[in-house]
């Protein structure tokens, strides 16, 4: 059974994906820390795909902002997409932040892959017919998921 | 619409006797994106996050941008009882080594007052 939710790539919609996961976990009985790792990634991805996917500023054709998520049960995992039409953009191969040792020196923003990253089981990016299209797999789990902190 | 309250209870803390202060301010943030860091012109600031039950980045800016406005000032923040999973978004990404986190309120007040 796969669910899916097309929005348009603005962060003004956050809001409408928190809820319908929200709603999609109530209803798959998801552990609630397992939600939580999937309202966040869902948050830390779309918040970069409204503001840098279609920021090339290069095409003056009114671009497809559409961006299609998936959520489906597999056995113990829940398998989500994430799928937009903006700038090709691989996230797998962004740097990890550097951990910073003074809070004058932190940075504002630059998380959201690492934290995809680490409350992740898997993370795949490719790109096919002009889409970028990123699957995250998430362990179903009382305790906070994913990896160990790197 | 629903809305999801992140509630930012702040307190400012000018002696171990002032607490529960007389003074404090509540800032909300909802899935408008209002933002308020925390801080102002205060030194000692606990941000109480028990009843924050989801953050991100753009929350973690939030709590960034406050703590650098108190430490300007010569200050301390010191954040207090976040969620297990709330924690886990704030130690993954390195926030604890900058901003203590504290699970007991004398413990808070005692960060801030030292």
């Amino acid at each position: 059974m796969v669910e899916a939710l097309v929005i348009r790539a603005e962060i003004s919609e956050l809001t409408r994906v928190y809820d319908w996961a929200e709603a999609l976990g109530r209803q798959l009985d998801v552990p609630q820390s397992t939600l939580f790792a999937i309202q966040l990634c869902f948050e830390e991805a779309l918040s970069n795909i409204a503001r840098f996917g279609f920021a090339d500023g290069e095409n003056e054709v009114p671009r497809n902002t559409d961006v299609r998520l998936t959520v489906e049960p597999r056995g113990d995992t829940i398998v989500a997409t994430i799928e937009d039409h903006g700038v090709a953009f691989d996230p797998l191969v962004a740097a990890a932040p550097v951990r910073p040792t003074a809070i004058s020196e932190v940075p504002l923003g630059g998380r959201g892959i690492h934290l995809m990253r680490q409350f992740t089981r898997t993370l795949e990016y490719e790109r096919r017919n002009g889409m970028n299209r990123l699957t995250l797999c998430f362990v179903c789990t009382e305790q906070a998921p994913g990896r160990s902190v790197a | 619409m629903s809305q999801h309250l992140v509630a930012i209870l702040v307190a400012v803390v000018h002696s171990q006797a002032d607490w529960p202060p007389a003074q404090f301010r509540r800032t909300g943030r909802n899935r408008d994106r209002k933002r308020a860091a925390p801080g102002g012109s205060q030194r000692k600031v606990i941000v109480d996050l028990e009843q924050v039950s989801f953050l991100a980045s753009m929350g973690i800016r939030t709590i960034i941008m406050g703590a650098k406005a108190i430490n300007l000032k010569g200050g301390r923040m010191v954040l207090l009882r976040p969620t297990p999973d709330v924690e886990k978004v704030l130690t993954t990404t390195g926030i604890d080594t900058l901003i203590s986190i504290v699970h007991d309120l004398d413990a808070a007040i005692g960060v801030v007052s030292n």
